[in-house]
């Protein structure tokens, strides 16, 4: 067991800049992160040698720099964070299957963002994934869609991976957009900050250029959308804005409806949290360093609200001189003359996003919408319709409904039908999807063998008392 | 009907390498050997390699299944590695002499 300053969860652009700013500071850091290299979403990949031969971009250029001046003793991957005690103290396994733990003296949750699950009918199909995936292949193995890759859903990742894929020779055959027409009114009023930040927003449109000029089947303001196929998807039928329905072949079928916090650790932690309307998902309630409801426990970048790739690195940094302040390494002075800079970089992109939301509201993931055939908790294999007939019959809470359901109860513990299921619920009973919440998390956050668990055997004791 | 395990062999598989190489190791897939490289996943290898279909089978419903998010999430993408079950499959690095079983619902074999 070790004991540094500060243990950092999640190994991408907050955790990174996080850890950097703390070692200059002096802070002994040690970071877990669950995937085979340090990165994250944003900059997967990064680190491979052959990273700087694709064309994915200036921003994401930048990300072996981040790797390289990251990079240091302490710095776990394949690691998972699997149980989290109010005091820091953190249990993970390793690459081998061996179980450590860890008890820092500040503990830095930066678990980053995950797709927002879409629950359609096929969606459960082989040949059915998110952009994000397609991303990942990418970035990270330098792999390409094989066949006909039709992209599907809103949201600026959808519109960024058909840019990728174009300047990569590998156009997807058609995008079928169901990002709804922008309001003017809602233009009006988000547009503003939005011009304060007119790089992301010159980035958005030139995308949308570019992707005019090419082959690539264009439909859009789609909806109605389901997959369809025997043993693995063969097409993608939808409604366009006239009303006529259309059908298109694909191999490879990518779903996107934006993103949501990955806050299983805060949950575990029963951190506070508020429903944010216009990110339409749950965030972990921090104050402007990044402290959460539990002292000494931080959290920052997507974990706690989708704020950005940009934001995420400014919320690593503050949250790091916060933290050095608190363990006597600076003085508040120093913390804020160091954070004015970054907080005001913060301000900035988080100013930008109510356009961005406003934008690309959740389309193809309104679970209330959802008909009673669809399939929402993928591990156990639970209906739409069972959701409202339990909720019927009493289930009034997401925990509840696990019981009468099994929701929630396979192996991935909810992190795909969690925001479904509140939805449902509020749709059914007209409360607000904040009053309803999410089931409770609790340890270990993924499953493990419990021969695992016992080879250490101070976190053994800890399971038996 | 018993569902069978086809050989990884007959496959038109999602994705491919935008540079293709000989890959520098060899991982066992249900007996057959797949050529991968050291920063790939067992998941990436195997959505080069086999047929989305030829995945995996939900324990639950016996219906096929393949990997969705590749960022750890979904837990759609699990396999046997070295005889340890239920392994994220998007998370682990595969290694020279690997051993990857596909689940399938008890007692179909190949």
């Amino acid at each position: 067991m070790s004991a540094p300053d500060l243990l950092i969860i999640g190994g991408g652009s907050t955790g990174l800049s996080a850890s950097i700013v703390a070692r200059e500071l002096g802070l002994s850091v040690e970071l877990l992160d669950e995937r085979p290299a340090l990165g994250g979403n944003y900059f997967a990949g990064a680190g491979n040698p052959s990273a700087g031969k694709t064309k994915l971009g200036e921003g994401y250029a930048q990300g072996a720099d981040l790797l390289r001046k990251a990079n240091g003793p302490g710095m776990r991957n394949g690691a998972f964070a699997w149980q989290i005690e109010p005091d820091g103290k953190t249990y993970f396994i390793d690459p081998a299957g061996k179980v450590g733990s860890i008890s820092p003296r500040r503990l830095l949750i930066a678990t980053g963002a995950q797709e927002r699950p879409v629950p359609i009918a096929g969606a459960l199909l082989p040949g059915v994934m998110y952009a994000g995936a397609a991303q990942l292949m990418l970035k990270t193995f330098g792999s390409i869609p094989a066949g006909r890759a039709v992209l599907v859903g809103s949201g600026p990742l959808l519109l960024l991976l058909a840019k990728q894929l174009l300047s990569q020779g590998a156009a997807p055959a058609a995008m079928i957009e169901t990002t709804p027409r922008a309001g003017l009114l809602m233009t009006a009023t988000s547009l503003p900050a939005a011009l304060k930040v007119p790089a992301l927003l010159s980035e958005g449109l030139g995308f949308r250029s570019a992707l005019k000029k090419s082959a690539m089947a264009w439909h859009r303001q789609a909806s109605g959308v389901f997959i369809s196929g025997r043993d693995k998807a063969q097409s993608v039928t939808f409604t366009d804005r006239h009303g006529q329905h259309h059908t298109i072949m694909a191999d490879l079928i990518l779903l996107h409806d934006g993103v949501i916090p990955n806050d299983h650790v805060a949950r575990q932690l029963k951190c506070k949290e508020t429903w944010n309307p216009g990110q339409h998902c749950f965030n972990t309630t921090v104050d402007q360093w990044g402290e959460t409801s539990r002292k000494g426990i931080f959290a920052a970048g997507d974990c706690t609200g989708i704020w950005g790739v940009e934001a995420a690195r400014m919320s690593g940094e503050i949250a790091a001189l916060e933290i050095a302040r608190q363990l006597g390494f600076i003085n508040a002075d120093e913390r804020d003359r160091r954070a004015a800079e970054p907080l005001r970089q913060r301000a900035r992109q988080v100013a930008f996003r109510p356009f961005v939301e406003t934008h690309f509201p959740p389309t193809l993931a309104r679970a209330a919408f959802a008909a009673n055939d669809t399939v929402i908790c993928r591990c156990e294999m639970v209906t739409a319709g069972e959701i409202r007939l339990a909720v019927r019959q009493g289930a009034s809470g997401p925990d509840q409904l696990k019981s009468f359901t099994r929701c929630g109860m396979g192996p991935c513990q909810g992190r795909s039908c969690a925001m479904a299921v509140a939805e449902i619920i509020a749709s059914e009973t007209g409360r607000s999807i904040g009053e309803i919440g999410r089931h409770d998390i609790r340890a270990p956050l993924k499953p493990l063998p419990l021969g695992q668990i016992a080879t250490a055997r101070d976190a053994a004791e800890e399971i038996v008392a | 009907m018993t569902l069978q395990k086809k050989p990884a062999s007959s496959h038109f598989p999602l994705y491919r390498l935008l540079v293709d190489g000989p890959g520098e190791i060899v991982v066992d897939l249900d007996g057959e050997q797949l050529a991968a490289h050291p920063h790939e996943t067992v998941a990436s290898v195997m959505l080069r390699h086999i047929d989305p279909s030829q995945y995996r089978r939900s324990a639950v419903s016996g219906e096929p299944r393949a990997p969705l998010c590749m960022m750890g999430v979904c837990f759609e993408c699990l396999v046997e590695i070295d005889g340890q079950k239920n392994q994220q499959a998007c998370f682990v690095r595969v290694r020279s002499g690997m051993t990857i079983r596909r689940q399938f619902p008890r007692g179909e074999r190949q």
